[in-house]
């Protein structure tokens, strides 16, 4: 059986995080990590399920890989016990017609959540630009954020 | 929100964020193209990947209490395990393979025997951190070093002698598995004595996998550029559409100095090195080549733009490969500098102002800046519909080719940087 790093390594970052988890219960590494001390999420071991065969030469070699950043863990933002009297600001990144998913999403808003009110923004410069004046007029607003990505 | 052909993507931007368990919603795939008849049913509809009514998942994602999880905070620091093994190289070839540390052909092993015969190659310290590169530029940047390299270069079979050259090809920080949908690669001109050093071809089939330094060097570039981000997987950190050809072993070549008409500086001169240095200068953004046969006195404008011009008009850079017999028209045109061609590209390549703000490479990517007042975005918004938007900006000409007929090509490279070669000795 192959282990849980061994299967990591072959996974899509997020889903290696999520295998990791196993290994983030170990008591240490959880304090560690809420004390927010850095702890290691170990990728990759002997791969079991293609283990040598008996008359093959065995022989270590070096991972190509490069390193990784360290990432810092950020909390989500606060939520409200509901949306009434709530500004959502449905914000467009200008990506394939995200703009007209989120008139539809207006629409839906107006017809079945009438006491929440929205805001269309197309956010300012190209898909993967910040735009920290629509992020202070939201904060400022008391508002909650739905981003559209349409591809 | 994002539509569901995405999700392993943006959950891996999420984790990179430090994010793991930010709060995501799915569409259908695609968004783009739908009518707003068929994106209310999105809307309407269901999460394809939670099965669970889209709304109502939206409004429980704003309004449901954090969990412990969602307000964590620390650093995550992610180790990578130095040896892989041991075991048998048909194995190790597999490991390798499942990983996409390979290009799914023979690898030669990177044994510690091997890496430490590359290293000899070179003055600087293995554990020397050389660069970073991004899969794309919205994505984390990794860190590689010489060790890293050396790696890389015995996993493509490169001979130790080829290691300098590599490590500044390296040092270019060009990503030549870039993972943007478009499927673009990356292109790399030798120029200088190290052409001869390594005999590297600038004739004959000077793009193709004809020549020893060029095959090994560009295929040790493309593992590095791989390998350096954690590994090409598709759908993950490989997101081309459709692939492409041309980066399974990113083009290596040499210009043809030889064949360049009196007037025309070598790249590396153009780009201030003296002519006697050793300079490798990288291209990315490579997607597809046109190519042509000479032009003629009667239409060679209306020529030059008809083939520059195709494409997106989003892609703003064209490297032109010119063959050294196709040179005496571009002197007859008044071309007696490569800066006088470039500068009539960038002026005379045009598409108008009505079909440029249709394209949807130049919404997603220009229209935001153009609306937030960037320019020329913001002028050229403003444009009647007919005037001639001059949209490249990034041009170089290379002089390379075999001159067995009269033919050019250009291709959507953009100039990233040179970097001399005997620093990395």
């Amino acid at each position: 059986m192959p282990s849980m790093q061994n299967q990591a390594d072959r996974q899509p970052l997020w889903k290696r995080a999520a295998m990791a988890k196993g290994k983030r219960r170990a008591p240490l590494a959880s304090l560690a990590l809420l004390l927010g001390l850095p702890f290691a999420v170990t990728p990759g071991a002997a791969d079991e399920r293609h283990s040598a065969s008996a008359d093959g030469e065995r022989s270590t070699v070096l991972n190509p890989t490069g390193t990784p950043p360290a990432i810092e863990r950020r909390p989500l933002a606060e939520r409200p016990a509901s949306l009434d009297g709530k500004t959502v600001y449905l914000v467009d990144v200008t990506f394939n017609g995200g703009d007209l998913l989120l008139r539809e999403m207006q629409e839906w808003f107006a017809a079945h959540m009438p006491g929440v009110k929205t805001e269309y923004r197309a956010k300012q410069g190209a898909y993967f630009a910040d735009d920290p004046a629509l992020w202070a007029e939201i904060k400022a607003a008391g508002g909650l954020m739905i981003m559209a990505i349409g591809h | 929100m994002i539509i569901d052909a995405l999700e392993d993507l943006v959950r891996d931007k999420a984790f990179e964020e430090g994010m793991p368990g930010l709060r995501l919603a799915f569409t259908p795939t695609p968004v783009g193209g739908k009518t707003a008849a068929e994106l209310a049913d999105y809307i309407a509809g269901k999460d394809p990947v939670t099965n669970e009514p889209l709304m109502q998942e939206i409004v429980g994602h704003l309004t449901r209490p954090l969990s412990a999880e969602e307000r964590r905070t620390g650093t995550v620091v992610r180790e990578r395990r130095p040896l892989i093994g041991p075991d048998t190289a048909e194995n190790l070839q597999r490991y390798f393979d499942d990983r996409f540390w390979s290009d799914q052909l023979p690898i030669v092993m990177p044994t510690e025997e091997r890496v430490a015969e590359m290293l000899a190659r070179t003055s600087r310290p293995r554990e020397e951190v050389i660069g970073r590169m991004r899969v794309t530029g919205t994505r984390e940047a990794w860190e590689y070093t010489v060790e890293t390299v050396a790696i890389n270069a015995v996993m493509a079979g490169a001979k130790p002698e080829y290691f300098p050259a590599i490590l500044a090809l390296a040092a270019t920080q060009t990503n030549a598995r870039s993972s943007s949908t478009s499927s673009m690669t990356a292109m790399a001109v030798f120029n200088g004595p190290i052409v001869d050093e390594l005999q590297m071809n600038s004739g004959t089939g000077a793009l193709g996998l004809y020549n020893n330094a060029g095959a090994l060097i560009g295929r040790a570039w493309g593992f590095l550029s791989s390998n350096a981000t954690g590994g090409s997987v598709p759908g993950h950190t490989y997101m081309g559409v459709q692939g492409n050809p041309m980066g399974n072993v990113p083009a290596v070549f040499a210009e043809n100095v030889a064949g360049l008409p009196q007037g025309w500086q070598p790249l590396h001169v153009q780009k201030g090195f003296a002519p006697g240095d050793s300079v490798v200068s990288a291209f990315g953004g490579c997607q597809s080549q046109v190519t042509m046969m000479v032009l003629k006195d009667e239409n060679w404008e209306w020529a030059l733009d008809n083939a520059l011009a195709a494409g997106t008009p989003n892609r703003t850079s064209r490297l032109l490969l010119i063959d050294p017999a196709v040179t005496p028209p571009f002197l007859r045109f008044g071309f007696d500098t490569k800066e006088k061609l470039i500068d009539w590209v960038r002026n005379n390549v045009t598409v108008p102002k009505q079909h440029y703000w249709v394209d949807q490479e130049v919404i997603n990517y220009k229209l935001g800046p153009a609306r937030a007042g960037r320019e020329p975005y913001a002028t050229w918004l403003g444009l009647p519909d007919e005037a001639p938007i001059p949209f490249l900006e990034n041009v170089e000409v290379v002089v390379v080719g075999g001159s067995g007929n009269l033919r050019w090509s250009a291709n959507e490279c953009g100039y990233n940087r040179s970097v001399k070669v005997d620093d990395w000795r």
